[in-house]
């Protein structure tokens, strides 16, 4: 069963190989050095933090001098911009356009401007929300990989069994708020809005913001932990709960679940807490999950009773949705969408 | 820590280091492999390297009584315990929710009210992996054509070698424990096949899987009914293509850093797409496991059945359905063992149906799959809609799926160009794709060595380039 020539001139020596190996990994993190140094800024073990700043400092200067570093940042969003140019040439997005061409967007009533003092305008905007509950038409449903399968499916699924609306989802594996180096959210989100022309926005964040905050260069803003995160990061909620409701839109935030580790669960109630309070200030809806997934006395659960039967709604890691679980959370958001939004159960018979 | 990581390459350049810098001590090179073993699975969780340890100390010391003992009721007690403990182990952390949810439909179902506990456990990535390794193990052991283990270091090495730990091949004894057991070689052996393996595997998983699987694999499996029937079959392509890529990817990546650190691990792939019949797919096909359940299950079910049988079928009829009741059962645990959900199961007994009628119409009735490229191609559907139960959600999303495929009435999306071109080169690979890797091999073997590591450096900068962004998760990391 094994193969293989077996080319005496191919048995080096040794030190020849660990030379090239060594070698290979030293432009390896010269390509990589602003990654590592993010990763040894970012490290929870202090003592880490201690060794390996240092290291990727200098592994820094000098790719910064080769110009290593640099280069393969353009040569990444190169690529990366032609795969998503790719993708929209895909199935999902040729029959939405299609049916945003047919159909005018419906206009929700005008909600009060946004000034640049924010907490006062959305904080009136929030009352104008509560009280013009308008008819969504376009939802555009965004946020990680819960939403690229699993959780997003489930949700476009029950969303477009209400009467007239029609649902564009993206989601975008191991993304978030926290490094729009690595992938830009607010520029995704302009994109999206003027193709699809949504009337409302549910976005879904947080698996993979439990961690240094970023700029779009790369520069380190604020650890995980301290005010300075939640300061940082509730200003980028509300700054895309501001670019979500542009144009009159409505926005949705909805809440990260419990987690089975505690450990992971106080980061993520920690990053919750900071995510309600900036969507609220800046006039958006905020549907939390975190009760749906424990028990009365706030624990992790993994089953619930769920259309009369005993489901496990978590997956064997204890942070992810199972498919029930996807279908449990996303009837749950439903109903409170109900609370917020005139949506009507379309007919079923007759659509089918 | 996972392959394709700036992590794994610091942390597979220090274990290099140390195991060829202690290569001449045989003792110690092992232990600090060990080391680096638990090491790189203590990264998922501290827990499964206790629970590795513990299933590999009971197989251990287990083997030692099967090997040791003089009597056949003593040795088969050491082997149900060694078997019996271990398949409990993988019972609990892998089925017990899976089998407590589904007795509770049934009772439900019955009108009878079940309430059995769930296990709030945490999946041990590789445990079905390990665990068959080690049962192979206890067996050959048992049936004595299997390799004993030298000391304890020995068999904790075999069982938790890093390179194959999370998702095989599954190595006998006699592969990859003999390789353990011996001294190791003095010359860092196939540099070259080392790393063709290594570049074929990142680009067959980071480039290839990764774009198929966020193009149109993920988003068609989860909502099929919202596709239109071409765009259906281009995901079960893609599917098709995708998992043999992630799979075989992590295989070549295996073998390519098994063989840097002077291992020889068995390949696992031998290109399935091209198979002339169902048989011969599962000759090709993730290898390690299919002669696995072919040596340690259904030869032993279908001499034990065909002999059972003979009483009542006579010896040519009771041969055959012996052997093909040991087929379906061979197949059902086949699909268990992919995953506790009754699409897995659907799938292995679709494989063991396709097996059972090829191997009724060849033996019973002396009827001959047509061979050539229509054999292929016929080979080829089948086994893709059998992907698509294996892919699916649930059996409302299989279902969903496949009447889809059948469903041509609404006018058809596209997929993009760059998707067909994908499907299409991926096809072509398993044609031509030996042809490509032995000629790289050899341009490679025929320059100077202080050129290869800048042809392999470019080669790898192309592969990053190519990468879409974000890491997806090993497919057989779930197994």
């Amino acid at each position: 069963m094994v193969k293989g020539t077996t080319n005496a001139l191919d048995h080096v020596a040794p030190a020849r190989v660990l030379l090239a190996c060594w070698l290979l990994l030293l432009v390896l993190l010269l390509a990589f050095a602003t990654d590592a140094a993010r990763w040894a800024e970012g490290a929870e073990s202090a003592m880490v933090r201690a060794g390996a700043k240092p290291a990727a400092r200098a592994l820094l200067a000098v790719s910064s001098v080769v110009g290593l570093a640099e280069a393969r940042e353009r040569a990444v969003n190169a690529v990366t911009q032609f795969y998503e140019a790719q993708a929209r040439s895909g199935a999902r997005y040729q029959a939405l356009a299609t049916a945003a061409a047919a159909e005018p967007a419906v206009q929700p009533p005008a909600t009060p401007a946004v000034n640049e003092g924010a907490t006062d305008s959305a904080a009136a905007g929030a009352v104008a929300m509560a009280e013009t509950q308008f008819r969504p038409s376009r939802v555009l449903l965004i946020g990680d990989s819960s939403i690229q399968a699993g959780l997003g499916t489930q949700i476009e699924r029950r969303l477009e069994e209400y009467d007239g609306v029609s649902v564009l989802r993206f989601g975008q594996h191991s993304t978030g708020l926290a490094r729009p180096d690595y992938f830009d959210w607010w520029e995704k989100l302009r994109e999206l809005k003027q193709e699809f022309e949504p009337d409302l926005v549910i976005a879904y964040w947080g698996d993979n913001d439990c961690q240094g905050l970023s700029t779009r260069e790369g520069g380190l803003v604020a650890q995980f932990g301290n005010d300075e995160w939640d300061e940082e990061y509730g200003r980028r909620v509300i700054d895309i709960v501001e670019l979500m409701r542009e144009g009159g839109g409505g926005a949705v935030i909805v809440g990260m679940p419990i987690m089975r580790s505690k450990s992971f669960s106080r980061r993520i109630a920690r990053l919750n807490g900071v995510a309600e309070a900036a969507t609220i200030a800046a006039g958006g809806v905020y549907l939390p999950t975190w009760e749906m997934t424990s028990d009365e006395e706030g624990e992790y659960v993994s089953s619930v009773e769920f259309e009369g039967k005993l489901r496990i709604i978590r997956a064997g890691d204890g942070i992810h949705l199972s498919t029930h679980g996807s279908a449990y959370v996303a009837d749950g958001i439903c109903r409170m969408l109900e609370e917020h939004f005139e949506l009507t159960p379309g007919d079923v018979e007759a659509a089918e | 820590m996972q392959f394709p990581t700036l992590a794994f390459a610091v942390f597979y350049a220090i274990t290099l280091t140390a195991a060829w810098a202690s290569r001449r001590q045989r003792v110690l090179r092992n232990l600090l492999l060990l080391v680096a073993s638990y090491v790189f699975y203590g990264a998922l969780s501290w827990k499964f390297v206790l629970l590795l340890l513990a299933s590999s100390l009971v197989f251990y010391w287990a083997g030692e009584g099967i090997a040791g003992g003089r009597r056949t009721g003593v040795r088969r007690s050491w082997l149900i315990l060694s078997i019996g403990s271990n398949v409990l182990l993988l019972a609990a952390f892998k089925y017990f929710n899976f089998f407590s949810e589904s007795i509770a439909d049934l009772a439900r179902v019955l009108g009878l009210g079940v309430h059995l506990p769930v296990l709030e456990v945490l999946f041990p990535i590789g445990i079905s992996f390990y665990v068959f390794q080690g049962i192979s193990y206890s067996l050959d052991l048992y049936w004595r054509r299997g390799v004993r283990a030298g000391s304890i270091i020995d068999f904790l090495l075999y069982q938790s070698l890093f390179p194959q730990l999370l998702a095989g091949p599954i190595c006998r004894s006699r592969e990859l424990l003999t390789q353990i057991m011996e001294q190791p070689p003095s010359r860092v052996p196939e540099v070259t096949r080392a790393a063709t393996l290594i570049l074929s595997g990142l680009f067959k998983k980071v480039v290839l899987a990764h774009l198929i699987d966020t193009a149109v694999v993920t988003d068609v499996f989860s909502g099929p009914e919202n596709y239109t029937a071409g765009v259906l079959w281009a995901a079960l392509a893609g599917y098709t293509l995708l998992i043999y890529w992630d799979f075989s990817g992590y295989t070549d990546l295996a073998r390519g850093l098994g063989l840097l650190l002077g291992f020889r691990i068995p390949e696992n792939f031998d290109h399935p797409y091209v198979a002339t019949d169902i048989s011969d797919f599962w000759r090709r096909w993730h290898m390690t496991l299919s002669f696995w359940l072919r040596d340690y299950l259904f030869l032993p079910l279908a001499s034990r059945w065909c002999g059972g049988l003979r009483r009542w079928l006579g010896r040519g009829q009771s041969a055959l359905w012996g052997s093909q009741l040991a087929l379906l059962v061979t197949f059902f645990i086949c699909g268990l063992w992919h995953g506790a959900a009754w699409t897995f199961v659907l799938w292995g007994l679709y494989h063991g149906a396709l097996l059972f009628v090829h191997h009724g119409l060849r033996n019973g009735l002396r009827l001959k799959w047509r061979g050539g490229w229509w054999g292929r191609a016929g080979t080829l559907l089948l086994v893709a809609l059998g992907w698509a139960v294996f892919r699916a959600d649930n059996l409302d999303n299989a279902g969903r799926f496949l009447r889809g495929l059948l469903d041509w009435s609404e006018p058809q999306a596209g997929v993009g160009w760059l998707v067909i071109a994908v499907l299409v080169l991926g096809f072509t690979l398993q044609i031509w794709g030996p042809r490509l890797r032995e000629g790289y091999m050899s341009i490679c073997e025929r320059s100077p060595w202080a050129l290869r590591p800048v042809v392999w450096l470019a080669t790898g900068v192309v592969i990053l380039l190519l990468k879409p962004p974000g890491i997806a998760p090993y497919i057989y990391f779930g197994f």
